[in-house]
């Protein structure tokens, strides 16, 4: 599930850099801004897999109040937080990422 | 705002209605209100960024096309629908999509290459890849029959009707 393993370790950035919650676009825009990947994140796809991550338990969501965007004159947001599983799910996907990376880099330094 | 920025929020708005069209009200209008905001965001940042209008509308274009099959999947998974049997019937609409854009583009040519706008080939348009043969010619009427043979035969019909 390479989108919804974007998704979370996007969140886990925005997270990093002080949003600890965020929307739809801006989720996708994250997406499409890392460097090492560039992925046009379809309105499907996006929002299927954010529903999807949500009843895995991997993120919750909850709109904002509308009085916010009332005053600010914009439709209302559908905000997402990472849960402490979806954290998890991260690290272990580092983790394991890492581990497919190591044996390799060995290999590559070993004497002839 | 251009008209193809226009057109491509309309697009995703019409979209958004038919695939959540009966559906839960409250999963409808929660998936209606979210592609909305996406779509202001969007639009809003990209013109923060310099976007123009046109680059603007084919992103939304793109963003749209791309997942409409997840769209669809999506409200299946909703209505509890079998995947299998939605799958099958995105492949069949995308096959059926592929023969129509190639028959319509065959046509197209056929069309062009006819000098003559005004008399166009109906079996042509309808069958743009098969050569079209030409109809042969009718067999010749065959040859009446002669004059004392049709007295003869009208004798005979005149007898057997005046026989008691």
């Amino acid at each position: 599930m390479p989108l919804e393993l974007a998704i979370c370790e996007a969140a886990a950035a925005l997270r990093r850099r002080g949003a600890d919650e965020f929307h739809g676009y801006q989720i996708a825009r994250t997406i499409g801004d890392a460097e090492h990947v560039r992925l046009l994140t379809a309105y499907g796809t996006l929002y299927r897999a954010l529903a999807r991550l949500e009843k895995m338990g991997l993120l919750r969501s909850r709109w904002e109040d509308p009085a916010i965007p009332a005053r600010e004159n914009r439709p209302g947001r559908r905000l997402y937080t990472l849960t402490a599983l979806g954290d998890a799910a991260v690290d272990e996907a580092r983790r394991a990422a890492e581990a497919a990376v190591r044996p390799r880099a060995r290999r590559r330094f070993a004497p002839a | 705002m251009t008209i193809a920025l226009a057109a491509a929020l309309a697009s995703v708005r019409a979209w958004t209605r038919i695939y959540t069209a009966r559906m839960e009200p409250a999963v409808r209008d929660a998936r209606r209100s979210e592609i909305e905001s996406d779509l202001w965001e969007l639009h809003e940042d990209a013109r923060g960024r310099g976007a123009s209008p046109t680059g603007i509308a084919i992103h939304i274009v793109l963003r749209l096309v791309l997942g409409v099959g997840d769209d669809v999947l999506w409200r299946a998974e909703q209505l509890h629908v079998r995947p299998r049997v939605v799958r099958e019937a995105l492949w069949a609409g995308a096959a059926a999509s592929l023969v129509f854009v190639w028959w319509l583009a065959s046509t197209l040519q056929a069309v062009d290459r006819d000098s003559r706008v005004d008399s166009i080939d109906v079996v042509r348009l309808l069958y743009p890849m098969r050569p079209v043969a030409s109809v042969p010619p009718l067999p010749a009427p065959p040859p009446l029959p002669a004059r004392s043979a049709t007295k003869n035969l009208e004798l005979r019909i005149k007898n057997s009707s005046s026989r008691p």
